[in-house]
């Protein structure tokens, strides 16, 4: 029976759940497309490898577009997404697309898997140090910055 | 940096900021210490922390960036007040946030768990 253990930390959220899979089989429906789509609840696609490229859509048609920022199979998968303006239909330039970093950490059980998922939200000009000091190793930033008079600003950070 | 409302696509806008300026837990503690006594000054509030009055104040302009305090002369000294609509809007991306999760979670769980049984009778 899976066991949901949820908790706030002060600069995102997270939300455990384990399952009687083992690491692999989960790894499985995490990063096949068809599968994470049923999850997910909306068409999606992610190429799970470091620096690989993906989006995700909700049942409103809204889309993010992501970036992977780690991919361990069976350990931990993480991206980076942030609203997609296109979608969004109406120029925004008031609000940069918040971007966030999911992070879905597979920890074996007896008998099974835990299941932890993480997300905190990026501030635009996102320090690693600042951000990942506390949860791991830091990693190189590229930052990139669109801004027109006419399309929304999107910032992202590619860790 | 303005402390928005979630958006319907998640727009983060605000919120980063006030869960970083919270991250801190004596900054953490300095924002309850102002809402629940406030309004304070620096000099006040560190009389009651284990840190000068220099790192106050740079703890109430974090706090002030993200919108989580605001100042207002008085006499010689600033005094600080608490506002906790930004609060309100981190506290609203979470739940949101995490009520996306619960969906997704529970929903992979049940995918998985129909995996596992088919295995099971496989066997």
């Amino acid at each position: 029976m899976a066991t949901n253990d949820d908790a706030t930390t002060t600069n995102g959220i997270r939300r455990d759940i384990e399952v009687h899979n083992p690491p692999e089989e989960v790894w499985e429906v995490l990063v096949d497309d068809d599968e994470r789509g049923a999850w997910f609840g909306g068409r999606t696609r992610l190429d799970p490898s470091p620096g690989g490229r993906g989006w995700f859509e909700d049942t409103d048609g809204n889309r993010r577009s992501a970036n992977v920022d780690e991919a361990e199979p069976g350990r931990r998968l993480a991206w980076t997404w942030w609203p997609d303006p296109a979608s969004d239909g109406e120029p925004d330039t008031d609000h940069p697309g918040g971007a966030s970093r999911v992070q879905i950490d597979l920890t074996p059980l007896p008998g099974g898997t835990r299941i932890s998922v993480t997300e905190t939200p990026l501030t635009p000009m996102a320090r690693a140090s600042a951000l990942t000091g506390a949860r791991g190793p830091l990693v190189d930033l590229e930052l990139r910055l669109l801004l027109t008079s006419r399309q929304s600003a999107v910032v992202f950070a590619r860790t | 940096m303005s402390a928005a409302a979630p958006g319907p696509g998640g727009d983060t806008g605000g919120v980063d900021t006030v869960l970083s300026a919270l991250a801190d837990p004596t900054r953490r503690a300095i924002f309850e210490a102002v809402v629940h006594a406030g309004p304070a000054t620096a000099t006040g509030l560190a009389r009651e922390f284990p840190v000068s009055r220099q790192a106050i104040a740079k703890h109430l302009e974090r706090l002030a960036d993200a919108g989580l305090v605001r100042s207002s002369k008085s006499g010689r000294e600033t005094r600080w007040q608490a506002s906790v609509e930004p609060l309100s809007a981190a506290r609203s991306w979470m739940d949101e946030m995490g009520a996306a999760w619960d969906r997704r979670l529970a929903a992979l769980a049940e995918r998985l768990d129909r995996r596992d049984g088919t295995e099971r009778s496989n066997q």
